[in-house]
């Protein structure tokens, strides 16, 4: 335990800072369950990306394995050829109960119609441009995948940050004060209880005296 | 253009399909029957098929691929090299007539390699990723493709083929300043696949039975294209691009008034009812309910594919003197090799024995 000067100043001083704790720890109860609510919204949301991730890309990979197969790879690679390009995304940031989350936009959606790909339609078999639409679907996906988990991941953070707080005042802060309250408490008591025997002893003595004086 | 020197074969001159015929015929009996497909199929694993393979006469070819690893990409390659021999040996073999149709028949290949070497270029690749997407069975050979993809631009590659007097420069040069200004692809692509059908039709004109089997037959490839493009453009968004645009002339059944009829459809329905009277109908009704159950247009576009494949299987059939059993030898070599490609790719992934069954071609 920590040096106390167990006086009655220091026993209000630590009776404040109990309930200072105790108002604290209940501010982070509460921003730790906003946070939870907050999560498991994510969440849900996460995990629907994530199975639509999932099925997205087995259907791709399905698709391109049939384009491969009844066009060729050199007709799937030729194609690629022609659809080359990139994907532009936007970072920003924003706060959700006072944590900061970045914010992945897609800058232009990665989605093209089969005219804006490059090929000629004329020249390219449904299914490689089925298989193309599949995998810029796929673009799309983890663009807004990768939005969501950072969030996730970052609200996670913050929970596990605010529980250990909460923890610790309930766990550790608020006991020790309340330890040393009652250390005060009984230091102060005891020492009352000496300057009130010591009262009554000379009370004796003077009563004793006195009674000699008398007699 | 480079010449490939090759081993000397005796080859017969003017319109005797005789010979050739008589080797074509040969060849044709060693094509892969459906029991092997069927043990392939039931192969556990890559190995497997590899295995029997090797007692095909993919043998060479995969012998050689399989050095870089035994994957399904370098089987792939192989079956690609075995294709690609075996049309270089049937125009080896085909007779003064016969070389001219392939030429016709097998300038689809060279379109293709056009388109692949622009598109590359297009986006400034380099060579080696350009070459790896090329397939030299028509007029220009490997080497010529390597010296096409070695070129600085679009506008060099067209230059190229004006200086080989290849027929693709025209349409090229004809689009070029609309394609500086615009910056698009697909105008160039469309140039080339619209001015294939013009030039194929040119060099067949003239009388001849043969001639004619394979203006038919590149009518009907072209046919189904349009079909295709007209299904796929129901539902598309097309902003102010004029749907005619995509229509390739020298159809033997889908003219310009019945494309035109077909990209003003409301739904595929009307598609089927318009259809129902011309050779295609058929093909495009069976596929109808698949259709609603998928969503997918490539559902028509393979039943068209299919249609196609028994019609050039079909030109086999007839005069055992005549072109047709060339062209459709052609056919049945390519359909081997999507079959074995269908089947190594669905081996390797684990795809189930009736998946795979269903999508093999005509066998």
């Amino acid at each position: 335990m920590e040096e106390v000067r167990p006086t009655r100043s220091e026993l209000l001083e630590r009776k404040q800072q109990i309930t200072l704790a105790e108002q604290g720890m209940d501010l982070l109860k509460q921003k730790r369950d906003a946070l939870l609510i907050e999560f498991m919204s994510v969440m849900d949301e996460t995990l629907r990306l994530s199975n639509d991730l999932q099925r997205t890309t087995s259907e791709a990979q399905f698709s391109l394995a049939i384009a491969k197969s009844v066009d060729g790879v050199v007709s799937v690679r030729s194609a690629a050829l022609a659809t080359k390009g990139s994907v532009t995304i936007d970072m920003t940031g924003t706060k959700i109960m006072g944590v900061s989350v970045p914010v992945v936009t897609k800058g232009e959606s990665p989605l093209r119609s089969p005219f804006t790909r490059g090929y000629a339609i004329t020249g390219v078999s449904s299914r490689i441009d089925e298989t193309a639409d599949k995998f810029e679907r796929i673009l799309d996906v983890i663009i807004e995948y990768a939005d969501i988990e950072t969030r996730l991941k970052r609200l996670g953070e913050e929970i596990q940050k605010t529980n250990r707080r909460v923890n610790a005042l309930e766990q550790v802060t608020i006991p020790a004060l309340r330890e040393q309250v009652n250390y005060i408490r009984q230091t102060l008591d005891e020492r009352s209880r000496e300057d009130l025997f010591r009262l009554k002893k000379v009370k004796k003595k003077i009563e004793r005296r006195e009674a000699a004086k008398r007699g | 253009m480079t010449a490939t020197v090759r081993a000397q074969r005796p080859r017969p001159a003017g319109k005797d399909y005789g010979y050739t015929n008589a080797r074509i015929r040969g060849m044709r009996s060693r094509l892969l029957k459906k029991p092997f497909l069927d043990d392939l199929m039931r192969c556990a694993d890559l190995s497997g098929v590899i295995q029997k393979l090797m007692e095909t006469e993919y043998a060479p070819d995969l012998e050689e691929r399989l050095l870089h690893g035994r994957t399904a990409n370098q089987v792939d390659l192989a079956l690609r090299d075995n294709m690609v021999r075996t049309y270089r040996k049937v125009h080896d073999l085909a007779n003064d007539e016969g070389r001219e149709l392939l030429a016709v028949l097998l300038g689809r290949w060279d379109l293709f390699n056009v388109k692949t070497v622009v598109r590359g270029k297009h986006h400034s690749l380099s060579p080696e990723e350009i070459l790896d997407s090329v397939m030299p069975v028509g007029q220009m050979s490997r080497v010529d493709l390597e010296e096409l993809s070695r070129q600085d631009s679009v506008k060099a590659v067209a230059d190229t083929l004006a200086t080989w007097r290849l027929p693709f420069a025209e349409p090229l040069n004809a689009v070029m300043p609309k394609y500086n200004e615009t910056h698009n692809l697909s105008l160039l692509e469309l140039a080339l696949d619209r001015y294939y059908t013009d030039w194929a039709t040119s060099r067949l004109k003239g009388r001849g039975v043969n001639k004619d089997l394979v203006k038919r037959f590149i009518g009907a490839q072209v046919d189904t294209i349009n079909l295709v493009t007209a299904i796929r453009l129901l539902y598309a968004d097309l902003g102010d691009q004029d749907p005619m645009s995509f229509f390739l002339p020298g159809g033997t059944v889908v003219d310009e008034a019945l494309f035109r009829d077909l990209v003003s459809k409301s739904d595929v329905d009307e598609v089927y009812e318009r259809l129902k009277h011309t050779p295609y109908g058929r093909s495009v009704e069976a596929v109808a309910i698949k259709y609603v159950e998928t969503g997918s247009v490539s559902v028509f576009e393979r039943a068209l594919e299919d249609y196609l494949t028994k019609q050039a299987f079909s030109m086999g059939r007839g005069d055992p003197l005549g072109a047709g059993v060339m062209v459709s030898y052609l056919w049945m070599k390519a359909n081997e090799v999507t079959n074995l490609r269908i089947i190594v790719k669905g081996v390797s992934v684990g795809m189930p024995v009736g998946r795979m069954e269903e999508e093999l071609i005509v066998v």
